[in-house]
């Protein structure tokens, strides 16, 4: 049984299991927080305030009832990436967010198999009608796998009320009806 | 909110109620935070996300240690009338009991009351064995409750996100006439 915050969902792909992020993850996610991977997204951050971080995340999904899960290979309840629906103060909209922890996972379609999965979890379990992806210009990764998941810019999204976030794209994700087709 | 496993108690004391962080908490705690003369103390907040973020990551505190800061409610009105509780994130020397009140509640003794009972839980349900106050240098405020509490000045520190601190050390369970409980620590049989 994987162990997870009790009310969250767990879903599973042809490779992975996603639970929620929970105490057990923050040791892996302070330590992935302070790297340079973390760099576009605001990193790489102190020990204390990765730490606050992770906590925050447990909080959200407290707050919100959705949240941040961790990409955990099938079988095991070792967490190599996150992927999840974020909805902090000063976003106007759910954001589906991605992250692969380290260069190990890269090049394996880990965060696209696992987006793919939420994203269907969104429209279908929460009933959303839409997505963005916020991806820093410079994150060509991620801009590549947006457009893999059939994102395409949105010029006109209003962009969250936070500081240095100037510049940051917005991709929309396919609704339900186009993403299913 | 989502159940998840936080289940934080609800304490009483004689005008008020402590219990776990609600949603509906954010917007009273938020204008205390992004209030620079209130909260210079505690750790003003830039903005609402930041504000956010520090909420949010309380409860993931509570999830995480099993303690947190409690919402304080004033029993008349049932509004949130400040936090209290014991805080120990990463960088911290040590588990600490905080407090602060919020607009329009001062005055009144919150803060004191609030912080004793957290304390006695802190000592008689978690096991704690000592607890220590930081408060920066200047809050005069503070630095008298926490001699009110029978805390006294230890050493100055450098705190993580704080910078200079005075540190006050609580007198421990003993000197108060509390023990933990029978499912505390061992020293309970004793």
């Amino acid at each position: 049984m994987t162990p997870h915050l009790p009310g969250t969902p767990v879903l599973e792909t042809d490779r992975f299991t996603l639970r929620a992020f929970g105490p057990q993850d923050v040791d892996a996610g302070v330590a992935h927080l302070m790297t340079e991977r973390t760099k576009y997204m605001g990193g790489p951050f102190s020990k204390a305030d990765a730490w606050d971080h992770c906590c925050g995340l447990i909080g959200h999904w407290a707050v919100r009832g959705y949240g941040l899960f961790v990409i955990c290979p099938k079988g095991t309840d070792e967490a190599i990436g996150d992927v999840g629906l974020l909805m902090p103060e000063g976003y106007h909209e759910p954001e589906l967010g991605w992250g692969v922890w380290s260069l190990d996972y890269e090049g394996k379609s880990i965060a696209y198999e696992t987006a793919l999965a939420m994203r269907t979890h969104a429209y279908r379990d929460h009933g959303w009608t839409t997505l963005v992806s916020y991806v820093d210009p410079d994150n060509a990764r991620s801009i590549a796998l947006a457009k893999r998941l059939g994102c395409t810019l949105d010029p006109d999204a209003k962009l969250p009320d936070l500081p240095e976030w100037e510049g940051t794209l917005t991709f929309r994700h396919p609704g339900p009806e186009e993403a299913a087709a | 909110m989502t159940a998840l496993a936080l289940t934080p108690p609800r304490l009483e004391t004689e005008r008020l109620i402590l219990r776990g962080p609600e949603a509906a908490d954010f917007e009273p705690l938020c204008a205390f935070l992004l209030d620079k003369d209130r909260s210079w103390g505690f750790g003003t907040e830039e903005d609402r996300p930041k504000a956010w973020r520090w909420f949010a990551t309380n409860i993931g505190h509570w999830a995480l240690h099993g303690y947190g800061y409690f919402t304080m409610e004033w029993k008349d009105t049932e509004q949130p009338c400040g936090i209290t509780g014991i805080w120990n994130p990463e960088g911290w020397p040590e588990a600490e009991i905080g407090w602060v009140v919020f607009d329009g509640f001062e005055g009144k003794g919150i803060a004191y009351e609030g912080a004793l009972r957290a304390r006695q839980w802190a000592y008689e349900e978690l096991g704690f064995e000592t607890l220590t106050s930081n408060i920066v240098p200047g809050n005069d405020r503070s630095v008298a409750l926490a001699k009110r509490m029978g805390a006294w000045f230890e050493r100055e520190y450098d705190n993580v996100q704080m910078g200079a601190e005075q540190l006050f050390r609580h007198p421990p369970p003993a000197d108060l006439g509390l023990s933990a409980d029978s499912d505390g620590t061992p020293e309970a049989y004793a």
